[in-house]
């Protein structure tokens, strides 16, 4: 099937619940397939409404949007309007999307913020993920593991080794321990290892650092590595400073919210 | 002051909408390299070549080439020394409200590099057109009683290097669509110096008479219309002239298209096109391109290009789609002319992988190079944030 967009757009839309911009109806229709967990009363809103009039040119949808806005329309009737207009979902799948957001509504309020955290950790916006975890990991085990997941992914090792830690003295998991070890190796500070346990099995260990040297050389061989790889090639050349700002703008992406 | 241009390989014909005299300009270039200054036309043909002055007169030949010419130190491009000539060439009228510059044919490499020059200078799209004589042609006709174009309407024009046949046909196809096409243009080569002499002017009328019985094969003209220099003093021509004006009236203006010009760009001015009409000249796309996809759930086809668009013209051609499970995207290419439709296929790039979520956004360039020769562009565009573009790409050119 290929579906018809329309000329491309260059206006986007901030969608702040995931820290992230749509340019088209289509996007728009699939966070809210895909991402409904994040999205509350709030999500609908003035300027989201004025995208939709101006930038997108769906006049009639903004309108109907507007309607619904002003009389407090029911969420789920708001999103799925915007579903059955967006040239993107059709009949079925708009009806597996109600069936799911019922079952999303009727979670348990740990569940449904572990699950928040959870798509927003596969969004990889994971400092909105630690805000999601951080809410219930005083009592949960996943979302403490998933706090120190989401730091690792950030680089700050210091405090993914702290909330394994802290998951490690309640569990007692090997699984975790090794977390550890990973953060700690990547770290520089292996040494620390033994603040968490003294009695590690030599054999354990031997396999735990074969595993990271293995991760490491993956790694090496991946196009991120390349691509910073390529920068120092191109010292000295005039596409350096494209490159450079091209890997800026990745970063400042992937840690816009931190600080 | 609204003016219309006309341009062949030697000559520049300037027309104003003020009064009904037109200016030939040799289309030449010079400067004085002791005072800097440029100039052009007979100015700058009549300039002696010598330390102090330069002349360049093959521009036509330059542009057609992307040649260069140096002046004194400096080497410039065809594209430069294009804009040099209509800098000094435009400075001689004042208050310019719109321009029309038009050239035989529908070259890319000719009608480039004047777009380029009118827009350094005129600061502004909206204040210039570049387009063939052709579409001054149908500016001409549209200005006529209808009683002109009822019938077939023909015109020949006769420059210093060539002669070429124009020939309007009006049709109205089964939707009710009515299209003006202006048909096949032939081109003799019949240089202006054979006419020199009582023989020479013979064996010309004779050249003229077989082309014209070759080229007229309708029953009914309304009018013809006589046009360039070659006709300046038409009767030197009387086998073709008898001819001719057996068939139809016949119209005589030696500076006809940039007379002509003048009206495109009035036309222009006042929006003066009749939507239901279609034109296809050689400045228009012959064909209408279409992509069956899905629009609203429902199976579709889009146009992409219309029929009767300014192939060089065009713009910002591109269009999103978002393919879910086919690695062959299909164009129906419809021929106004021939009234058929045909199919031309591109397919992804090797590399891209189709996601099952509908994430596979991909866009469309279409952009022409040629009248004839559409180059289709194929871009992965991953799916905004959630999913990058890989920037995987693939063209091929599709021959209408």
């Amino acid at each position: 099937m290929i579906i018809y967009c329309g000329k491309s757009n260059k206006d986007s839309f901030y969608i702040k619940e995931a820290d992230l911009n749509i340019k088209s109806i289509q996007e728009l229709a699939y966070f809210i397939y895909n991402y409904a967990i994040l999205i509350s009363n709030s999500f609908i809103t003035k300027s989201l409404i004025l995208y939709i009039d101006d930038a997108l040119k769906l006049h009639k949808l903004a309108s109907e949007l507007n309607e619904m806005y002003n009389k407090k329309s029911n969420l789920a009737d708001v999103l799925t309007h915007i579903l059955a207009n967006s040239n993107f979902y059709n009949e079925e799948e708009i009806g597996q999307f109600r069936i799911r957001l019922l079952k999303l509504l009727s979670l348990p309020e740990e569940d449904y913020i572990l699950n928040a955290g959870d798509r927003l950790f596969y969004l990889q916006k994971f400092e909105k993920a630690i805000a999601q975890y951080s809410k219930i990991s005083k009592n949960n085990d996943l979302a403490l593991m998933r706090l120190g997941f989401c730091y690792a992914k950030l680089q700050f090792y210091d405090n993914a080794t702290n909330y394994l830690g802290e998951l490690y003295k309640r569990t007692k998991s090997i699984d975790v321990l090794k977390e550890i070890y990973y953060c700690l190796k990547l770290n520089g500070t292996i040494d620390r290892l033994y603040e968490f346990e003294d009695n590690i099995n030599e054999e354990i260990l031997a396999d735990w650092e074969y595993d990271i040297v293995s991760q490491i050389i993956r790694v090496r061989k991946s196009e991120e590595v390349k691509g910073y790889e390529d920068i120092f090639l191109m010292a000295g050349s005039s596409h350096i400073k494209e490159s450079v700002s091209s890997q800026i703008k990745i970063w400042k992406e992937k840690y816009r919210f931190i600080g | 002051m609204i003016l219309g241009i006309s341009l062949d390989e030697n000559y520049v014909y300037v027309s104003t909408d003020r009064d009904n005299e037109v200016v030939p300009y040799p289309f030449a270039i010079g400067r004085n390299l002791l005072t800097n200054t440029c100039f052009v036309g007979e100015e700058a043909k009549n300039e002696n070549v010598d330390n102090e002055d330069i002349v360049i007169d093959k521009l036509f030949y330059i542009m057609g080439n992307d040649g260069t010419a140096r002046i004194g130190e400096i080497s410039y491009d065809a594209k430069e020394l294009t804009r040099l000539f209509f800098v000094n060439l435009l400075i001689k009228y004042e208050n310019i409200e719109y321009v029309s510059v038009v050239i035989r044919q529908g070259n890319v490499k000719y009608l480039e590099k004047i777009k380029y020059a009118l827009s350094s200078i005129l600061k502004d799209d909206a204040k210039y057109k570049v387009t063939t004589y052709s579409e001054a042609f149908v500016s001409y006709i549209k200005r006529q009683d209808k009683s002109f174009y009822n019938h077939y309407v023909s015109l020949f024009d006769f420059t210093e290097k060539a002669l070429t046949y124009y020939e309007l046909v009006r049709y109205i196809d089964d939707n009710n669509i009515e299209y003006w096409k202006i048909d096949t243009e032939e081109h003799l080569a019949l240089p202006l110096d054979l006419l020199s002499g009582e023989a020479g002017k013979k064996v010309c009328d004779n050249l003229l008479y077989d082309f014209a019985k070759r080229c007229i094969k309708q029953e009914v003209y309304s009018n013809i219309v006589l046009s360039g220099l070659g006709f300046e003093d038409s009767s030197s021509y009387r086998e073709f002239m008898t001819f001719v004006c057996s068939i139809a009236n016949v119209k005589t203006d030696v500076h006809f298209f940039s007379r002509s010009a003048v009206m495109l760009s009035q036309d222009i001015v006042n929006n003066n096109f009749d939507k239901n009409v279609i034109l296809i000249t050689d400045a228009r796309t012959t064909v209408g391109i279409r992509l069956n996809a899905t629009f609203n759930h429902a199976n579709t086809k889009i146009e992409l290009i219309r029929p009767g668009v300014e192939w060089f013209d065009i713009k910002d051609n591109s269009f999103d789609i978002i393919i879910s499970d086919e690695r062959t995207i299909k164009f129906e290419i419809l021929k106004v002319i021939e009234r058929e439709a045909t199919e031309a296929a591109i397919e992804l790039p090797k590399n891209v992988k189709l996601r099952k979520d509908k994430t596979n956004l991909f866009e469309i360039k279409l952009m022409f190079s040629q009248q004839n020769i559409l180059n289709v562009i194929l871009i992965d565009k991953g799916f905004g944030e959630f999913y990058k573009s890989t920037v995987e790409n693939t063209s091929i050119p599709v021959y209408l």
